[in-house]
């Protein structure tokens, strides 16, 4: 449960309090030097389906997502975030930078860390609620 | 055909219906479906709009008065505004984290039968009464559902399901190139997953009516959150860039003599979309059955059947677009109608 890789903060970040992250990205731009090699873009990814049918694969739609590269102290920072969402997105792509600079590391952590612990129980509380609904019919 | 009665279920029937309402109140989901009173509705643009946004989709339903086709359109405009970073790593069924699933083929499945959020048991009628607060407390669920295998997956195993073949090294995209006939299996699913649902359902209809012969069973309905995972440009290792809500579903057709080995082998089809649209995923199911076997049309070639059919006729943006393009003024053609009328009416009368 503690444990956070650079690759689970595009993740964990987007369910962190989102004032929270782009504060700590304003204190990260403070201390370091943040370049922004690529403003918050829409971009789309494709999404391929696995067809059960054929074992093969096709497209079913895209997805909106916002980017955003940068630089914090030379080192390249990205994030790629769902829908519409400009800050959210430059701010999580400079604690990626950050994090691989090793610039407010445990803080950047400890974010991820509450979202991951907020995920997990609002899955819990979801997986719940779902179960209560699995039936077992007796034939007549 | 035949149905079997069961009975039982009733304290599962009140927790979907109570998650259903709870769904549209916004407490099922909290921030992963922002504007609950329209999910459905935002669901359904999107997955034919072709662009999950759930911002978009709730902007361009405000925009549009509420008129679906034309909310398609605007996702669907704005799509070809996007640039495309690349194409997400597969979604595998069998990774959906299920919301609901249920099976009509077999009654005990691995897993369980899984209401959901539903609104299958809800009485249509107007009420002036508040729900009546039925509601199972979460203590009461026996097993955590998740990721749960296909109901089909022990008939596969057992080599009875029949695997057609199909000759694509990569899915074709529809939006990048006009496919053309005979149609590569994924451009057609391709445009069916992003299908008009009415458009599709009235074709599929049309098989179960008079125009064909599929009358499949559910072998897998399910509905849940998949995960869009890509690679991070800078660790070339795996990322997670959200989760989207799909529907997901597997029919049984008939049996018929696998071309592969001449064995008789259950055909099945397969339905798959943006957001929850049970309707709309079954209605894929079953076109994909009529299209793979068309020998279950009726002289094989039942609309549902024809893929050139379902192909141009489907697309909500399109038809629409066509439709009411009749609108544009048209007065240089219809002068020239009306100058073919008079000499035919001269020769006529």
């Amino acid at each position: 449960m503690d444990t956070i890789t650079r690759e689970d903060l595009n993740d964990l970040l987007q369910e962190a309090d989102p004032a929270a992250v782009l504060r700590l990205a304003e204190q990260v731009g403070k201390r370091a030097t943040v370049r922004i090699l690529q403003h918050p873009t829409q971009e789309t990814l494709m999404v391929q389906v696995n067809d059960p049918i054929t074992h093969g694969r096709f497209y079913s739609g895209e997805v909106l997502a916002t980017s955003s590269v940068v630089q914090v102290n030379g080192t390249n920072g990205w994030a790629m975030v769902m829908d519409d969402n400009p800050e959210l997105s430059l701010s999580m792509a400079i604690l990626d930078g950050a994090w691989g600079d090793g610039c407010r590391k445990e803080q950047i952590r400890e974010l991820a860390l509450q979202a991951k612990k907020a995920r997990f129980l609002r899955q819990q509380r979801q997986q719940a609620e779902v179960a209560a609904t699995a039936v077992k019919f007796d034939l007549m | 055909m035949s149905y079997v009665a069961v009975k039982g279920g009733i304290d599962a029937i009140r927790a979907s219906r109570s998650l259903y309402r709870k769904m549209l109140a916004g407490g099922f989901f909290g921030d992963e479906a922002p504007h609950p009173t329209q999910l459905l509705a935002i669901d359904r643009i999107m997955s034919e709009g072709a662009l999950y946004s759930q911002q978009l989709a709730r902007q361009a339903i405000d925009e549009a008065g509420g008129d679906l086709l034309e909310a398609a359109f605007y996702l669907r405009a704005h799509r070809s505004t996007c640039r495309r970073a690349g194409v997400a790593d597969p979604i595998e069924t069998g990774d959906i984290r299920c919301m609901r699933r249920i099976s009509a083929t077999f009654k005990d499945i691995v897993g369980g039968q899984v209401l959901g959020p539903s609104s299958d048991y809800l009485v249509k009628l107007f009420s002036r009464e508040q729900p009546d607060g039925e509601y199972c407390p979460p203590g009461s669920a026996q097993t955590p559902v998740q990721r749960l295998p296909s109901a089909l997956g022990e008939l596969r195993k057992q080599g009875m399901i029949m695997v057609p073949e199909v000759y694509e090294e990569s899915p074709f995209d529809i939006t990048r190139y006009s496919p053309q006939s005979p149609y590569p299996r994924s451009a057609l699913m391709q445009m069916m997953a992003r299908g008009e649902t009415g458009a599709m359902l009235a074709f599929a209809y049309t098989s179960m009516r008079g125009y064909g012969d599929v009358h499949p069973t559910i072998g897998d309905l399910r509905l849940g959150m998949a995960e869009v995972t890509c690679t991070h440009p800078f660790t070339g290792n795996r990322v997670r860039v959200g989760e989207i809500r799909v529907t997901a579903v597997e029919t049984v057709g008939a049996f018929k003599k696998d071309p592969a080995d001449g064995k008789l082998r259950l055909a099945t089809g397969f339905g798959f979309c943006f957001g929850f649209n049970e309707t709309k995923a079954i209605a894929m199911s079953i076109l994909d059955l009529a299209l793979t076997y068309p020998g279950y049309s009726i002289g094989e070639s039942g609309p549902a059947a024809s893929s050139e059919m379902i192909m141009h006729h489907i697309d909500g943006v399109e038809s629409m677009g066509f439709t009411n393009h009749f609108k544009l003024p048209h007065y240089v053609t219809f002068q020239a109608d009306l100058q073919t009328y008079a000499r035919a009416k001269k020769h006529h009368d």
